[in-house]
């Protein structure tokens, strides 16, 4: 039966932010507080609906109960900087894969399709010395400078996925020791930010990777230079992916706001 | 001449700031026990807690009620978030009981709590006494 306190509950339930597990225990309690608090105003000769009623009345609105619970501003920013915390060790860590990805790409389909240069791109006879110098055998200024490009691209990639891994480890480090610190964003909101971001960024890359391979085929030419965004774009279209998935189950997970759905599980 | 607020101005807002309900209410006269519970609300359920034993919320608004003679009679779903700042300061702790078909969360006080709520008997009588030195001169509390 949906009876008065159930409908106050549902309306207190849209109130109180975060929802999880705070929410399974605010309602709880307060559905113990407000059956036990009309059983005794029954018990004193109210009819069940009056009984009801007058529990509500004296338990307050839901804003009384709702208010105070609400995470403080410095809360929220505190958890916003930890979020940005662990988003910027994801998204570093997103760009070791994408240099991982360019080096197999350079092993596989060559240092020219990574970061190769485009038709009439020329150098200075000092800077192709250069290049010549650290790759004796590439025969030719065009091919050292792609070689050299290509090393460039995948060592500062991996260089920094280590950081991003460093970031990581010392956030899980630092989760570990708070783990009760109360929750004041909601649990989708760092993998909606991945997501956008992860999307926007892969968008960004594969449109330049199709671009440049567009220019090159115009030229006549075989693709240059297009591995280099073309890694970056897969691994954040994949990142990007996975933040939606985890998006979706957060939100599965942490709505609907239904005291039907919450009772069943706090077995009341 | 500077900007700002006239200096009676900002001792006005400092008062209201101090005492929330004489802005709002005007005159003494008017404000209620339950208004002067601004701030203590923690403090009274340590008490209560501690003249009850382990309790959940409803026990505590029922000794709340009894002990203050009725006098406090406030919303009772406002206990709610006070025992959770409580318990976040580690001077409650709670646990699910299931008895009777209900299951209830149940509130005792922590050690810290007790040195809580020594440390806020202490400073209430010290604030009492001085309220009363002021209010009925001559009189011993």
């Amino acid at each position: 039966m949906n009876d008065a306190i159930d409908q106050y509950l549902d309306r207190l339930a849209d109130r109180v932010h975060p929802a999880g597990a705070r929410l399974r225990r605010v309602l709880g309690e307060c559905e113990a507080h407000l059956r036990e608090s009309a059983d005794a105003l029954h018990r004193d000769g109210l009819d069940e609906r009056a009984a009801a009623q007058a529990a509500i009345d004296r338990f307050g609105s839901e804003e009384t109960v709702a208010a105070p619970l609400r995470p403080s501003p410095m809360r929220v920013a505190r958890q916003a900087v930890r979020t940005l915390w662990m988003l910027s060790g994801i998204g570093m860590v997103a760009v070791g894969a994408s240099g991982l990805l360019a080096w197999l790409l350079r092993a596989t389909a060559g240092a020219r399709f990574v970061a190769g240069d485009s038709l009439g791109s020329t150098y200075t006879p000092a800077r192709c010395a250069d290049f010549l110098e650290y790759y004796p055998g590439a025969g030719s200024c065009a091919t050292a400078a792609a070689l050299h490009h290509a090393d460039e691209i995948v060592a500062t990639r991996l260089f920094a996925g280590v950081v991003g891994g460093v970031l990581l480890a010392c956030y899980v480090w630092y989760r570990r020791g708070h783990r009760g610190d109360e929750v004041a964003l909601p649990a989708a909101a760092a993998p909606m930010v991945a997501a956008v971001l992860f999307g926007v960024a892969a968008g960004l890359l594969l449109m330049d990777s199709l671009a440049l391979t567009a220019g090159e085929l115009a030229n006549g030419e075989a693709t240059a230079g297009i591995g280099d965004p073309l890694s970056a774009g897969l691994v954040a279209l994949g990142a990007a992916l996975l933040a939606v998935v985890t998006t979706l189950r957060s939100i599965s997970g942490g709505a609907p706001l239904s005291v039907r759905r919450i009772a069943s599980t706090t077995s009341l | 001449m500077g900007k700002g607020p006239p200096p009676g101005a900002r001792r006005a807002r400092t008062l209201q700031g101090s005492f929330p309900y004489l802005g709002r209410l005007g005159n003494l006269a008017t404000v209620t026990p339950t208004d002067r519970l601004r701030g203590h609300l923690e403090g009274l359920l340590l008490g209560a807690l501690a003249a009850s034993g382990p309790a959940h919320g409803y026990a505590l608004i029922v000794t709340l009620r009894r002990r203050s003679g009725g006098e406090f009679d406030l919303p009772e779903g406002s206990v709610y978030p006070a025992l959770h700042r409580l318990e976040r300061a580690g001077l409650v702790e709670s646990a699910w009981v299931t008895a009777a078909t209900r299951r209830r969360r149940v509130y005792a006080l922590t050690a810290a709590g007790n040195e809580a709520l020594a440390a806020e008997r202490l400073t209430w009588s010290r604030f009492a006494s001085a309220v009363h030195g002021v209010l009925e001169p001559g009189v011993l509390l």
